[in-house]
């Protein structure tokens, strides 16, 4: 039997082609020969990834795990490919949040939604990666077996060394630093976390700043209005949009960071709420889409897109060191959930029953 | 060891506080909107996710082609003493300024030949890839009929036995 991982793109430092990287070694166990084949290969990940091009023609028994996230014309060469099918969903943004800034990106979303809405006859069966994902699938019209199973996050990359520069230049300044990791992307609201800040900034704690790290490649327009806007608001020298930064300046923020505040209005799991965990950053964010699955009851979920309410929390937690304290050791249990070992045994587990049931 | 009582933010509480707190309710109302800040026209070149589009892709190298060249000069207008200084601030820095700009704009010209090269070269493998594609959609559509006409010609034989 083999089985092959199948996915739109690959690179590094996201969460899809990381978790692909994961699966590949519970896959191993199966089909010691299980390769991945992605239709852009970023050079960094060239050894990771055949061209989905060189693919080869799959026979009844073998597997295909497609992990869905994106418009690609993947999503209708699936049904033409032989061997079961198993789709691993990512979810995708919807499209409205792109239309104002980049029409291309609204029409790649949405061939992306429809493209997955084709998929549902065609596929034997589809882990989610969190419950609101699931429930996307079921209004999608998919019949077969939906399990969720988190993305499979590799804690040991976090050990790496921070960038000893960043810290030796921030550590101990004595300003609070509020921190957003995340692309900029209109529907992670980036615009809201600014708003939040404002209030906290005016009102609880004039010596801070606010770290925007994510790139906006694609998303010119939306990047100039928000910088736009931190001028209007008159935090230019306390807001930065830091863009892509290296994986050790990423670990670095994360370590200075005294909170991190999430506004996004769509997620399908966020991988970034259980990097602050892992940091010991309490976190604040905005009860949507995947958000309350992914905290557990853990952080604080803010009901309302209220700026004042949400600076208000964020100074509460920092001041009250017992408060602190609590919210961090809920964190620390919710963590526990996202462990390398605990989620690898479950994937392992869901595709160890599929593949059970194929005939060999 | 007794456990820790465990504590959380009353978020709701916040909420009344916030609302009863006339200063920052009418900070809020004042707040400017992200919406009232307007678009700059989308001028950037846009990667959509996952996917090339051709037009998109074209359309950019016609406009690097037409615009890789940053001219050193260009028509200053408004207030007559302003463009007499900005010619004049021109004018001193030319030396320093115009060498930088032909390196640049030389660099820029090997960057649109290459970008060029690459586009035939990209148009080409497309190409060639859906002629192969079609091809081998065909051949799997043959392959199917021949199995199709092996197992009709075997199905009767088998039955006879």
């Amino acid at each position: 039997m083999h089985i092959v991982q199948l996915l739109p793109n690959i690179t590094y430092g996201d969460a899809i082609s990381n978790d692909a990287r994961a699966i590949q070694k519970i896959l191993r166990r199966w089909d010691p020969d299980t390769a991945i084949y992605a239709e852009d290969i970023a050079p960094l990940a060239k050894g990771d990834a055949q061209k989905a091009e060189c693919m080869p023609q799959l026979a009844p028994q073998d597997v295909v795990i497609y992990h869905g996230s994106t418009g690609t014309p993947l999503n209708d060469k699936l049904p033409q490919m032989g061997g079961r099918k198993v789709m691993i969903y990512h979810n995708i943004t919807p499209p409205a949040f792109f239309g104002p800034y980049s029409p291309p990106t609204a029409d790649s979303a949405q061939r992306g939604l429809d493209g997955i809405k084709r998929l549902a006859d065609h596929v034997d069966y589809c882990i989610a990666v969190s419950e609101f994902n699931r429930q996307d699938l079921l209004r999608m019209g998919y019949t077969c077996p939906i399990d969720v199973c988190p993305v499979l996050i590799p804690f040991s990359d976090y050990e790496t060394p921070p960038d000893a520069a960043l810290l030796k230049q921030y550590e101990g300044d004595g300003i609070k630093t509020l921190l957003f990791v995340g692309r900029v992307v209109p529907n992670k609201k980036q615009e809201d976390i600014i708003r939040a800040f404002y209030f906290y900034h005016k009102y609880y704690e004039p010596k801070s700043r606010l770290i925007l790290v994510g790139s906006w490649v694609g998303m010119d327009a939306y990047h100039e209005r928000l910088c736009a806007y931190v001028g209007r608001l008159g935090l230019q020298g306390s807001v930065f949009l830091a863009g892509h930064l290296m994986f050790d300046a990423i670990l670095a923020w994360y370590r200075l960071a005294d909170a991190f505040v999430c506004m996004s209005e769509h997620e399908g799991f966020c991988v970034p709420l259980v990097e602050a965990m892992y940091f010991d950053v309490p976190v604040f964010a905005y009860n949507s889409t995947a958000i309350p699955d992914t905290l557990g009851g853990s952080g604080v979920l803010l009901p309302e897109k209220d700026p004042a309410v949400a600076a208000a929390c964020i100074d509460k937690v920092l001041r009250d060191p017992a408060l602190r304290k609590s919210i961090l050791a809920g964190q620390r249990r919710r963590l526990a959930d996202f462990s390398y070992d605990k989620v690898g045994a479950r994937m392992e587990a869901l595709l160890g029953a599929f593949l059970g049931e194929s005939p060999l | 060891m007794p456990e820790e009582k465990s504590l959380t933010v009353d978020v709701e509480q916040i909420m009344r506080e916030i609302r009863a707190d006339i200063k920052m309710q009418e900070d809020l109302k004042n707040l400017p909107d992200f919406e009232s800040i307007p678009l700059q026209a989308q001028d950037a070149l846009v990667v959509p996710v996952g996917y090339l589009d051709w037009a998109l892709y074209r359309q950019s190298l016609e406009y690097i082609n037409a615009h890789y060249e940053i001219p050193y000069y260009w028509t200053f207008t408004g207030n007559p003493v302003k463009v007499f200084l900005k010619r004049l601030i021109r004018k001193v820095l030319k030396c320093m300024l115009c060498p930088l700009l032909n390196l640049q704009n030389r660099f820029n010209a090997h960057v649109m030949r290459c970008l060029g090269q690459i586009q035939l070269y990209t148009e080409d493998v497309r190409d060639t890839t859906e002629r192969l594609a079609k091809e081998s959609a065909e051949l799997r559509r043959q392959v199917a009929q021949l199995e199709e006409e092996v197992r009709r010609l075997s199905g009767p034989a088998a039955s006879g036995q």
